[in-house]
């Protein structure tokens, strides 16, 4: 029940967050879940991860689609050299969930200290 | 900045376009050095209703100078190459001028009244193609550099139009037959030695020979030209040039094929590190021998026909390839009408009627979006390549209050404004 929370309030505060602040501010908000929900240091690393994978990679999707993946054809071949709007999504989620994910770990970690 | 009685020193010691090592100081003269006001010409011309207000609007052009040409609905048509042209002795400009030598200096401009024009010629028709603007007879120097070949065939085609259509228009400027073949082709196939190639030589020969001088897609008799012709021009002028700087002009082609055409023992042709004399013969053989070799690997990659051997690309400015369409099967030629090449082409195709109400029609390589993930970013390069047209929309008066308008920017004394912003953005146009 507190993965489950602590998950999805990661998820909305992110989508909040990102509305007025840069993209990086996720990891303070999953970092302040983190520290605010105790969790084993594993579940919080998976619940930041799980939330901005998630949220990411949809809107991604969601985005993309909504422009046919024009844009997301060409630059796919541009970053990664391959013409494949999905990969192009995963790494996007990729990303999210990892800096959400590590910082979710730190305010773990700081909750144990 | 250093600047001198001529203008400023373009290139120092410490710049020489790192093509070659310069110990000289180069100054320019240009005459858009000298102040002018151009937007003249197009706002009086956007007034213009007649050949007389045309006339006078295009004086305003000075720099740089154009051809402005000029049709009517009462008929009358009229084309100026409309500038500020210094008046020049015969070769004045060609080469790099010394500065110390004041005989050398621009003395006057031609006067306004005898800039090149014509208005309604005999012919019925105006034209211009980069071909010289007038014949020896003008008392004027104006330069050397006018390939005439697309010059010939527009004007060659016009003169046999007759009852003229818009889509006889649009099939003229997307024509892909090639003048310069036409005229250079008879060097090859009168003076190759057959029994001199290999097979697959043979086999490049006699599609050259067949060839229609079109160069269309799946042409490969312009694909064995075209490399044929580039072999020839090194093996014709490499010898005489092995001594000179390595950025230097060579002949124009059409001297070239000029010359051969005049004296098939052209002097250059012979190889001069060589002790025996070359005949005409003996080049374009060996000029085919060696186009064969690029000719062999290109059929085997595919690459043979003639639209995938130039490969016509419309690239993205800051040359990102996925931003960029590349090797678009259309024909043509440098000396074509539809003037493709690698990375340069016709960017604006147009055709005016001017019947009672004017109809147009257009098309450009590219789309009316600047945002790569826009469908509209590049929708018209299909269409261009095929050769299809767009009507334009000649505006009239009581449209303005259509549907169809998106967006209005209109001028102000001293602004230039959008629907419900004032941005200032340009001085006043007096």
């Amino acid at each position: 029940m507190k993965f489950l929370t602590a998950l999805i309030i990661s998820a909305l505060l992110a989508v909040a967050a990102c509305l007025y602040l840069p993209w990086w501010s996720i990891a303070i908000v999953t970092f302040i879940v983190a520290v605010a929900i105790p969790l084993k240091p594993f579940k919080s690393f998976l619940a930041g991860f799980l939330a901005l994978f998630t949220t990411w990679g949809l809107l991604a999707w969601y985005i993309s689609n909504n422009n046919e993946h024009l844009l997301a054809h060409k630059v796919s071949l541009l970053i990664i050299q391959t013409d494949s709007p999905y990969l192009l999504i995963l790494i996007t989620a990729l990303i999210g969930g990892l800096v959400a994910g590590f910082a979710a770990l730190s305010g773990s970690y700081l909750r144990k200290t | 900045m250093a600047y001198t009685v001529f203008g400023p020193v373009m290139y120092d010691k410490s710049f020489s376009g790192g093509i070659t090592t310069n110990n000289e100081y180069y100054a320019l003269k240009w005459t858009t050095h000298s102040p002018s006001n151009e937007i003249k010409i197009f706002q009086q011309l956007n007034h213009a209703k007649n050949y007389e207000d045309y006339s006078l609007a295009v004086l305003n052009l000075h720099t740089p100078g154009q051809n402005c040409a000029f049709a009517s609905k009462n008929g009358d048509i009229a084309i100026r190459t409309q500038g500020d042209w210094p008046a020049k002795w015969k070769g004045q400009g060609d080469f790099i001028m010394p500065g110390t030598d004041s005989s050398y200096m621009w003395q006057t401009m031609i006067p306004m009244d005898e800039t090149p024009f014509q208005y309604n010629p005999e012919r019925g028709f105006i034209s211009s193609a980069n071909q010289k603007p007038a014949d020896s007879a003008y008392p004027y120097y104006l330069g050397r550099n006018y390939p005439p070949y697309r010059g010939q065939i527009v004007n060659r085609k016009l003169a046999a139009m007759q009852n003229i259509t818009a889509e006889d228009m649009m099939a003229l400027q997307t024509s892909n037959y090639d003048v310069f073949a036409e005229t250079a082709l008879p060097i090859f196939i009168n003076n190759i030695r057959k029994e001199d190639l290999d097979e697959d030589g043979k086999k490049y020969f006699v599609l050259l020979k067949n060839w229609d001088r079109n160069n269309e897609v799946n042409s490969i008799g312009a694909t064995v030209f075209e490399t044929s012709w580039s072999y020839f021009e090194q093996l014709v002028f490499d010898d005489e040039y092995a001594n000179a700087p390595k950025v230097i002009n060579r002949p124009f082609e059409s001297s070239l094929v000029d010359g051969i055409l005049g004296d098939s023992a052209y002097k250059f042709i012979d190889n001069i590190t060589t002790h025996q004399i070359e005949t005409l013969a003996d080049i374009a053989t060996a000029a085919l021998k060696q186009a064969t070799v690029d000719l062999k690997a290109a059929e085997i990659k595919g690459k043979l026909t003639w639209a995938k051997w130039k490969g016509t690309s419309i690239n993205h400015l800051g040359k990102i390839a996925p931003f960029s369409q590349t090797d678009l099967l259309i024909g043509g030629g440098k000396h074509c009408i539809n003037a493709t090449r690698k990375n340069h082409g016709p960017s604006w195709r147009m055709v005016v009627e001017l019947t009672e109400k004017t109809t147009a029609y257009g098309v450009y390589p590219g789309g009316q979006s600047g945002n790569p993930g826009s469908k509209y970013y590049d929708n018209f390069i299909n269409s261009w390549v095929e050769g299809k047209y767009f009507p334009l929309w000649m505006m009239t008066k009581d449209e303005v209050s259509s549907k169809k308008v998106k967006w209005i920017m209109g001028c102000q004394k001293g602004y230039f404004y959008t629907k419900h912003f004032y941005v200032l953005l340009a001085p006043t146009i007096k």
